[in-house]
């Protein structure tokens, strides 16, 4: 599991997660990642959910605490690789009609306004 | 002459080393003392009183106390046990923040036989009667965990180097008795907390359903399995009217008593609503609005809510982030009931919709929790939606009791030693065949 952060051009930020996301420290290694770029004022920022292999209700909650941190300062949080792996849990929860979801990095940097 | 005044030497000599060896006499006796009394009771507020009182005796001193030091409590010094040598009323000293500072930097004994006077405490303000004071650290592997303190000398004389040598060394002897008196207060603390986490499932299970209603026509049952001693999945049958019978089953987000907490709330909250005779879309979309109005967007409820029309058989139901309830019908056509929308609590507003589905006779339905299908084994395989619908079809004659146990069963032998990570709920709702 790691959280691996880095920017791109155009003042985007950039969160690379893999492994499994169930609530313990790596959870709240993303917390602090998102968290990390709202005091920098990213105000675009692309989570590559590539390499996760399960998620639970607890690092959803972390996805949606990071969404509404955006939306509440009209900035843009996109989300890129959902693998089939955690494909369902968005389908189920319908998370994918809330966030901005595309399938790859360069379509989500692309997509910035 | 000369004989004489070398016997006078000699005299005085061995009268000195009479008095050092009565002394070392008097001062082995305490310790021995001590040691049969530290190893007489198991009561540890017994024994360090037992410790503080010796050390009255060993010093010749008016008042004695022993504090203990944890810097992370709100109050980092806390009397443990204070003893006086006489019944003659004292005013309880307080030990200070600056004493016990430089107990936390010294890490010595300190004697101070007048210490309005004394240059390391210079400012410092003392209580009016104490004349004296001898303060020795109480350690356990290099860290100060407590101090013993003994004030004032009796018959107005002073503490000396033998006074403090003694009490060190009985602070020696007693600093592993203070630590076991300190972990023995945070046992009971923790028995405590233990006491209040199972009053508090307790009225968990209470809140749960005893029993499935008895409905002509059906056969209904519900069981939940908490992970941890309270948990955050929850079910629910309510009847709405004679016609109408409510199932709601939910997954509050985390574990443990927050979660518990979370889910006792949208259970009263789904409870009235159910009962004014809203739709499944109206009772999901209030109490969605209810709870993002009460909670973080970290906190949310994926919730099912289905209400059961016994005229028509048919099941209106709207969905919020819950996994996908499976429909099995007699014919072995496995349904999914995929309308929905998002988890409760994240979105103010969200346009939740109503569905409607016929229970056919023979149909089995089984609404279940996240638990269920991602309870997970040692190569981190989840028992996943496929098994599920096997373990249903292969019991379809059975119970919905008798099916519930069969489908734990299965969930038992894929996880085997695994312990279980998630609450594990299940309800399901048999229509008779014929």
């Amino acid at each position: 599991m790691s959280v691996r952060t880095s920017t791109l051009d155009g003042g985007v930020g950039l969160i690379e997660v893999k492994g499994s996301l169930v609530g313990g420290e790596e959870t709240d290694a993303l917390r602090k990642a998102i968290a990390g770029f709202v005091d920098r004022e990213y105000s675009k920022l692309i989570l590559d959910l590539g390499g996760v292999t399960y998620l639970n209700s607890t690092a959803i909650g972390v996805l949606m605490q990071g969404f509404t941190s955006y939306a509440r300062r009209n900035w843009q949080l996109k989300l890129c690789g959902i693998n089939k792996k955690i494909d369902s849990i968005f389908v189920i929860t319908k998370l994918t009609l809330v966030f901005d979801v595309h399938d790859t990095r360069k379509a989500a940097l692309a997509s910035f306004a | 002459m000369a004989e004489q005044a070398l016997q006078t030497d000699q005299l005085q000599v061995l009268l000195g080393e009479n008095r050092r060896l009565k002394h070392a006499v008097e001062e082995l006796s305490i310790l021995n003392e001590l040691a049969r009394a530290i190893g007489a009771s198991l009561d540890p507020q017994e024994i360090i009183g037992t410790i503080v009182r010796k050390s009255l005796r060993a010093v010749n001193a008016e008042q004695g106390v022993i504090h203990l030091v944890d810097i992370h409590a709100s109050d980092p010094m806390k009397t443990l046990v204070r003893e006086m040598s006489s019944s003659h009323e004292h005013e309880h000293f307080r030990i200070n923040q600056t004493l016990v500072g430089w107990m936390q930097l010294n890490r010595k004994p300190l004697l101070m036989n007048s210490p309005r006077t004394d240059p390391r405490f210079s400012g410092m303000k003392w209580d009016e009667s104490i004349r004296s004071l001898l303060c020795v650290p109480l350690m356990i592997k290099s860290e100060l965990k407590g101090v013993l303190t003994v004030y004032n000398k009796k018959d107005g004389l002073q503490f000396t180097d033998d006074d403090q040598r003694l009490l060190a060394i009985i602070a020696a002897q007693s600093g592993q008795v203070i630590e076991n008196a300190r972990l023995n207060e945070r046992e009971k603390q923790l028995v405590k907390m233990q006491e209040e986490l199972r009053l508090a499932a307790r009225i968990q299970i209470e809140l749960l359903p005893k029993s499935a209603p008895a409905v002509a026509g059906y056969d209904i049952a519900g069981k939940s399995i908490p992970a941890q001693s309270v948990g955050g999945d929850y079910f629910d049958f309510i009847q709405i009217d004679e016609h109408r019978l409510a199932f709601c089953l939910g997954d509050v987000s985390g574990k443990g008593l927050p979660a518990s907490l979370l889910m006792s709330n949208v259970q009263a909250t789904l409870r009235s609503h159910a009962l004014m005779g809203l739709t499944a879309q109206e009772c999901t979309s209030r109490s969605n609005r209810l709870l993002f109005q009460s909670t973080s967007a970290e906190k949310f409820v994926t919730l099912f809510y289905g209400i059961l029309d016994l005229r028509d058989h048919t099941l209106l139901y709207a969905n919020a982030g819950h996994e996908h309830p499976i429909i099995v019908s007699a014919k072995r056509a496995v349904l999914r009931l995929s309308t929905g929308g998002i988890m409760l609590g994240m979105l103010e507003e969200f346009p939740f919709q109503n569905d409607t589905v016929a229970l056919n006779p023979g149909d089995i339905m089984v609404v279940f929790s996240d638990g269920v299908t991602e309870a997970m084994n040692a190569d981190q395989a989840q028992f996943g939606d496929e098994r599920l619908q096997e373990v249903i079809m292969s019991h379809e004659d059975e119970s919905a009791s008798v099916l519930i146990e069969s489908i734990v069963d299965a969930i038992r032998s894929h996880v085997g030693a695994t312990p279980q990570m998630d609450d594990i709920t299940l309800m399901v709702v048999k229509r008779n065949r014929g």
